[in-house]
């Protein structure tokens, strides 16, 4: 498998302030990455500055390398042209990523329209199969149905389908499922899984819950203040992890095997914030 | 121990068949939702009662009509012996001062123009609660006093909202409940905005604030695994009922509706996927199979 995306000595900033301290990363063909960290530790940054969203004050250098083109200094336009095409992102709110004023079908449409040139007919088909295919009841409702209309799980179902109706080479998720509750989000997360695998689509999925991570990736990068402080497969890194903070990290994921009334093991019973630290 | 101490046999709160309807207009006119449905609801001093279930299920408006925010459209309510859900405000004096809540969001429930002290300090300054003889006179050394219980430094007072982390600012939320010193807390959803690795902590922070000053507490969450780490009895509901309910090892170990096996089957696992385990990512049915209580849609 061949690189998809390749990222290199990445580093933001945001005025005086570095948010990125020279990241190394590489996303193969196919592959399921998860970047796990705390808020503030960079993983959203890394994905703004991989789909070209990130505001006009911030610093960027290093390189990002997708399908061999590079990213670092791409024009909007450039980057218009790649985004819900060869790469795609789907966000935690799905409220405040669907357009509030335009019916569903239409948001799903426009995607397919930018890229495909579909006749409008076309795609209002090809719309309604995608709908379906993510599992949403009645898609020819839906596709009429205005965001506030949908519940979260369909809503996020919605900017699913989205996200893959171009099959993209590269989907992002950032915390894709964080503002859904436990049985929806299961529910989404297998439906992501199956979508993901029936694309061929490699996967950069971001979020602060390793339970969540290792439901869908195959490799993890552990973030702590725009470092990475520890990579590998993920059944590595959970067996044998190498860094005190990977190690709290496990272990503030595992309350289930916590005898109730003990206190819950915290990231500072592994790691003081200090040793280690890159 | 003062003549005003509550008689530990009665129940803190008791709701007794209690429905509520809510009216909205959707696209074909005006709709009737039941958000609660003849819910029946005893919880004694001292318990710990964690209220589960999906979005949706009613946990919310529950809580909201336990605490007289809310009127139910039919049923009693009960604070202490005492009718409250046709009480006036000005009735709510002993309800008010003895339960606090925390939400979800600390960045929403905060408000961002006033210094940590001021916001910790404010139900003290509540003409309901100062008539209250229990409640801290010296609101600075109560301030001092309940910001080491949440371990925060003491200059976090001088500070605002925003300059804390979202752990910080709900430890911030939780010191400005137990300032008055209530008998009651209730918490809603108030560790599902929380990084999983900050979580614990906050999870911790309850189980020693119940324990040493001997709250009764009611816990909402969609998430069984962590009520079970601060709770000791649960309610599950669906639809606007409770489904199920008893001493949460009981219903975690062996959950008696297929419901509260789903509910319990979804919280995700750490787990290594491999080749075979690709295609059944979870085991979660697609969508809730329908109880034999269910409502009609």
């Amino acid at each position: 498998m061949g690189a998809l995306l390749r990222i290199r000595d990445l580093r933001i900033g945001f005025g005086r302030a570095e948010a990125l301290h020279g990241i190394d990363l590489t996303v193969g063909e196919g592959a399921r990455v998860g970047i796990i960290g705390e808020s503030g530790s960079g993983k959203s940054v890394t994905a703004l500055a991989t789909m070209g969203l990130l505001p006009d004050t911030a610093r960027v250098s290093g390189s990002i390398e997708l399908g061999g083109r590079q990213l670092v200094g791409l024009s909007d336009t450039g980057f218009a042209r790649l985004r819900g095409d060869v790469v795609s992102m789907i966000f935690q709110e799905p409220m405040t990523a669907l357009d509030p004023t335009m019916r569903v079908g239409r948001q799903v449409a426009e995607v397919l329209r930018l890229h495909q040139g579909a006749p409008a007919g076309r795609a209002r088909e090809r719309v309604i199969e995608m709908l379906s295919q993510v599992g949403l009841p009645d898609p020819e409702r839906i596709s009429m149905s205005f965001p506030h209309q949908l519940s979260g799980g369909q809503r996020q179902r919605a900017l699913i389908a989205m996200a893959l109706i171009n099959q993209p080479e590269l989907v992002i998720c950032d915390e894709p499922t964080t503002a859904l509750d436990v049985t929806v989000q299961a529910r989404v997360l297998r439906l992501l899984d199956e979508q993901l695998d029936a694309a061929g689509a490699a996967c950069l999925f971001i979020s602060h819950d390793l339970a969540v991570v290792s439901q869908v990736c195959d490799e993890v990068l552990v973030m702590y203040r725009g470092t990475i402080v520890e990579s590998g497969p993920i059944a590595q890194v959970l067996e044998n992890p190498q860094h005190p903070y990977t190690a709290g990290l496990i272990a503030t994921a595992r309350i289930d095997q916590i005898e109730p009334g003990r206190p819950l093991p915290v990231i500072e019973n592994f790691w003081d914030g200090k040793e280690g630290r890159p | 121990m003062t003549d005003d101490e509550p008689d530990p046999g009665v129940p803190v709160f008791e709701a007794r068949g209690v429905s509520r309807t809510f009216r909205r207009s959707g696209t074909r006119g005006r709709v009737l939702t039941t958000a609660l449905d003849g819910v029946d609801l005893t919880v004694r001093p001292g318990q710990r009662l964690g209220i589960v279930g999906e979005s949706g299920s009613g946990k919310s408006t529950l809580i909201r009509v336990l605490d007289a925010l809310l009127p139910p459209s039919s049923g009693e309510v009960l604070f202490r012996g005492r009718r409250i859900d046709n009480a006036s405000s000005r009735q709510l004096g002993d309800l008010r001062s003895s339960v606090q809540m925390v939400f979800q969001d600390p960045r929403s429930s905060l408000d961002p123009r006033m210094t940590v002290g001021d916001i910790i300090t404010e139900p003290l300054r509540s003409p309901l609660l100062r008539s209250r003889p229990d409640v801290p006179r010296n609101h600075g050394e109560r301030l001092a006093e309940v910001l080491e219980q949440v371990e925060l430094e003491a200059d976090a007072a001088g500070h605002y909202p925003h300059e804390f982390s979202g752990g910080e600012r709900q430890r911030i939320a939780i010191a400005r409940a137990i300032a008055p010193r209530p008998d009651v807390l209730i918490a809603d959803e108030a560790v599902s905005a929380l990084d999983v690795s900050v979580r614990a902590h906050v999870l911790n922070l309850f189980a020693d604030l119940v324990r040493s000053d001997r709250l009764t507490l009611i816990f909402v969450s969609h998430d069984l695994a962590v009520v079970r780490h601060v709770c000791d009895h649960v309610a599950v509901m669906r639809s606007g009922r409770i489904v199920e309910s008893g001493p949460i090892e009981q219903i975690y170990a062996s959950p008696a509706r297929e419901y509260t096996r789903n509910l319990l089957a979804s919280v995700p696992k750490l787990r290594v996927r491999t080749a075979s385990s690709r295609r059944t990512a979870t085991e979660v049915p697609d969508e809730m199979p329908p109880g034999p209580d269910d409502p009609p849609a």
